[in-house]
């Protein structure tokens, strides 16, 4: 049973993590960036992808130790030992809830601020809980496969999602002033900090790897994935954020909501075959913010699954059960700035779930190590 | 571990009962948590019991209710036994005659099933003329059975079957020669080049076109009988050291469980054996070409022949049955790269092109350039449907097009077409019900449509174009995408014979790319693709390199 679900190849992982990360935090990330660093805005998730880096390195450390198992059954063994696997489960249920509950506010959260973008730029007259319901709707879709469809999923949206993440900083360029991204100083430290933990929000959904991890193949260079992933989303989130910088100037920036479709707006030609780009680029982004979304409310289904120890008929129920207080969720901000103001909260709700716990389950794991090595050692010497 | 522990509160006095109701509290619980899953357990039983007394049914009124009896010695009886299971036929001639020792004998068949000079030359001949030195009958396949039911079943297929006086066994003589209609060229799959033949309504000859392709003599042919009252022969074809084992085991025992009374074409058996019967997408290829099927069986796969039907059937078939033709392999690999793309984008067109024309010109306007908007304005502003109902009155009007000329007699067809695409297109527009630019798109779509060297896969495409089309006149390009990513996720999902349907593109293997949009030269294609887990795993050695 255990060997059948290791089903997840290496560049399965990679765009695996790399399309639960990306997600609807671009359309707005050039603006976050640059609001105390200015036109050095481009640090931010630099420094965001670093403050990344320290919770991946504990999540692939304890993948390596426990092959083949996902954090829902590693978690127990690390607190408790395989002795007491009972009583490790119960230590375990609140770091569960808030795993779980963060990644489904999450979700909620990823899917109001896409549908926001929608109504407000392309589909005018269009209700916002139409949008809403028709996504939850592929979602659920999605929730009554197996595991490996979804990351198959991933794997072939994967090369849709590039076109846009490449193709922004491209299209911009033509009405690009270098000169805003000078000077090349850093004010104060400690607004690089603050930017940089303000954000790593875009980075959430690297934390799924935790589940995904003990998916993996035998013989998955789980490290390498980790790493060429987190790469390729830092360079892609820089470059947004330089060509932002470079087209509009950090003043402007702060004026708009979503700078990176202002971004694509601004390559308008008249004579080429799209005339405009939007529109064009939001149906591509659904993509991306579909794995984004599925993704998350996929890893919270199935992780109950796993801990529940149940079928695949519980997940599709669960998943359908869970799609209504997850529409409620998503419609509980009531304008854009108030969506903006929970994003923020969550985004340091998810410091517990997604770098606090990871990176103290990975220290326990390793003074025990410590220590059930040395008492080895001392067996040793006396035997 | 389920160690049953007394409670303590009932204290020591009773540490047994207490026990004892602890334990069957616990088993009430368990029993109403898996209430649901007896319950479907039992409706599971149900539906076997339901399923095997129906087959019971079909079994008795078809070859299994022939009696299982030996023939008896005695010709006149034999003959009245046989009389009695065919019931009043009037198409089975019985011929007595004497033979060489005197012997009374009866001889069976069913008129137009036999080549009859075969039983009169070599038969009867044989047996009666005093001069001839042979013993029995001298035809080319020649068995012998004292069974009634292999009797039976040999005279309804064709065989001659002559029973001797004083020998409880029946001659079974292969004497099938109906009228058969000849190798022609295959009427959906043609190339300009490769060869002409195509598969015919009959088995043997099916297989031996296969045959006279691949002489390895590690091509194992398997005979199947499906189909309660057709008794239709079935052969399962693979390679064997090539073709993965478990999936060779996998068809033949999808095969064996199938329980259906009648199988007239190889649409049956596809669809009752493909691993998803609720898909849009065909999870088995159907080809009526030998040489394809012969390029299939070296890539690992499995073929099925059906009788009476020339369309044979390949398994596992993954996405790319839809664009890939055998014709590909035969020209340079330049054009055959180039017409694959090319096939590709059509296959988009047929998709999606209807409804992007009607998200653009409802939803986004502004992407159009903006000449060709007032163009298209211009021509649309007469035309008094909103672009989804235009879009969709067009595209039924060509279904119904394509579907009445297809039923149409040869000469007509075409002249239905002329009519219906020239006459009533040009009229429809001059009249102002639609829009010039709607009887362009529709035009491509469906010669886009045409562009698909599978058939089958392309009545797939043809038909999710509607529902397309409706979620692009609700949601426009969102909408399209939100169709676009179910049908990705569905495709995912999909496997035939445990490969995965969308296989080389994802699980992602870049040795497969080489055949999949491209088609790389041979020499760069020494190795065979290893999605289907062949199990020889090169095609062209480093010594045999020219």
């Amino acid at each position: 049973m255990k060997s059948q679900r290791r089903v997840v190849s290496t560049w399965q992982l990679i765009s695996f993590m790399i399309s639960s990360m990306i997600g609807v935090g671009i359309l707005s990330m050039p603006r976050t960036a640059s609001e105390t660093l200015n036109e050095m805005g481009w640090m931010g998730p630099i420094v965001g992808g670093l403050i990344a880096m320290l919770p991946l390195l504990g999540m692939v450390y304890l993948s390596k130790e426990y092959p083949g198992l996902t954090f829902i059954e590693y978690s127990p063994l690390i607190l408790c030992g395989e002795k007491h696997v009972k009583w490790g489960k119960i230590l375990c249920i609140p770091w569960f809830f808030i795993f779980f509950s963060f990644q489904f506010l999450n979700a909620g959260m990823v899917a109001r601020g896409f549908g926001e973008v929608v109504v407000t730029a392309v589909l005018l007259e269009t209700p916002l809980e139409a949008i809403l319901i028709t996504l939850f709707l592929i979602v659920l879709f999605l929730c009554m496969h197996e595991v490996d469809v979804l990351v198959r999923v991933n794997e072939l949206l994967f090369p849709i999602m590039l076109i846009p993440v490449f193709l922004i900083p491209y299209v911009s360029l033509t009405s690009a002033d270098w000169n805003n991204l000078l000077p090349l100083h850093l004010d104060s430290f400690e607004a690089l900090v603050e930017t940089g933990i303000n954000t790593f929000s875009l980075y959430t959904g690297y934390e799924l790897l935790m589940i995904f991890f003990g998916l993996a193949m035998p013989g998955a260079k789980i490290g390498l994935a980790t790493w060429i992933g987190l790469v390729f989303t830092v360079v892609s989130y820089a470059l947004t954020a330089v060509a932002g910088i470079v087209v509009f100037g950090y003043e402007e920036l702060q004026n708009m909501i979503w700078p990176t479709l202002e971004l694509v707006k601004t390559a308008t030609r008249t004579g080429w075959f799209p005339e405009r780009l939007e529109s064009a680029f939001l149906a591509i982004w659904v993509a991306s913010v579909f794995t984004t979304l599925g993704n998350m409310f996929y890893s919270t289904v199935y992780g109950i699954r796993l801990l529940l120890g149940k079928s695949i008929r519980f997940q599709r129920i669960l998943s359908f059960v869970l799609l209504i207080p997850l529409l409620y969720v998503t419609l509980l901000p009531q304008s854009i700035v108030e969506f903006f103001a929970y994003a923020r909260y969550l985004t340091y709700y998810g410091y517990i779930s997604t770098v606090l716990i990871p990176v103290l389950l990975a220290i326990i794991h390793w003074l025990r190590k410590k220590t059930f090595d040395e008492t080895q050692d001392s067996k040793k010497g006396v035997t | 571990m389920h160690g049953v522990r007394g409670p303590f509160f009932i204290g020591f006095s009773f540490p047994f009962l207490g026990t004892l109701s602890v334990h069957l509290y616990r088993k009430e619980r368990i029993k109403g948590g898996r209430a649901l899953s007896q319950f479907w357990k039992a409706w599971q039983r149900r539906k076997e019991t339901l399923q095997s007394q129906s087959l019971n049914l079909h079994a008795d009124k078809s070859m299994e209710s022939v009696s299982d009896l030996i023939l008896s010695e005695d010709v006149g009886e034999n003959i009245s036994l046989i009389r009695e299971e065919l019931g009043k036929c009037d198409d089975l001639v019985i011929r007595r005659f004497q033979n060489k020792d005197n012997k009374d004998c009866a001889i069976f068949f069913l008129d137009g099933m036999v080549d009859r000079n075969i039983i009169s030359d070599f038969i009867i001949r044989y047996t009666t003329t005093t001069d001839v030195t042979y013993e029995g009958p001298a035809t080319n396949e020649l068995e012998a059975t004292d069974s009634l039911r292999q009797v039976i079943r040999n005279i309804l297929s064709g065989t001659a079957v002559l029973l001797v006086d004083g020998n409880s066994q029946a001659y079974l003589n292969n004497t099938r020669g109906w009228d058969r209609r000849s190798v022609e060229e295959p009427q959906t799959e043609s190339v300009v080049r490769g060869p002409r033949d195509g598969f015919c309504e009959t088995l043997c000859v099916n297989s031996a076109l296969i045959r006279f392709r691949l002489k390895d003599p590690n091509l194992r042919v398997r005979h199947m009988v499906v189909g309660q009252r057709t008794q239709t022969d079935i052969y399962v074809m693979y390679i064997e050291g090539l073709a993965h084992q478990p999936i060779v085991e996998e068809v033949i025992s999808r095969i064996e469980k199938i329980n259906v009374d009648a199988v007239l074409e190889s649409g049956y058996i596809e669809q009752l054996i493909q691993d998803r019967r609720w898909s849009p997408f065909p999870q088995i290829q159907n080809t009526e070409r030998p040489d394809k099927v012969v390029a299939n069986l070296l890539e690992g796969k499995v073929g099925i022949l059906v009788d009476g039907t020339p369309f044979g059937l390949i398994a596992p078939a993954v996405f790319s049955q839809f664009y890939q033709s055998p014709e590909d392999y035969y020209e340079r690999f330049y054009i055959a790269t180039l017409i694959r793309f090319i096939r590709v984008i059509s296959i988009t067109i047929a998709l999606l092109l209807p409804s992007l024309y009607i998200a653009f010109s409802s939803f986004h306007p502004e992407m159009i350039p903006s000449r060709l908007v007032i163009a298209m304005a211009a021509g649309r502003s007469t035309v008094p449907f909103p672009s989804l109902v235009e879009a969709l009155f067009m595209e039924l009007a060509i279904e119904i097009l394509r579907e009445a000329s297809v039923r149409l007699p040869g000469p007509i067809g075409p002249t239905i077409g002329i009519v219906g695409a020239l006459v009533v297109g040009e009229a429809a527009v001059s009249a102002g019900l639609v829009s010039p630019v709607m009887v362009i798109i529709v035009a491509v779509t469906t010669i886009g449509s045409f562009a698909s060297p599978s058939y089958s896969a392309a009545i797939a495409i043809r038909m999710l174009r509607f529902p397309v089309m409706i979620l692009a006149g609700m949601f426009g390009l969102y909408g399209i995408m939100l169709f676009l990513i179910v049908i990705l996720v569905h495709l995912s999902s999909i496997k035939s014979f445990g490969v995965s349907y969308m296989s080389p593109l994802s699980p992602l293997n870049l040795l497969g790319m080489r055949d999949l949009f491209i088609r790389a030269p041979h020499h760069l294609m020494k190795t065979r693709p290893s999605m289907f887990h062949v199990h020889d795993k090169v095609r062209m050695r480093e010594e045999d390199k020219p």
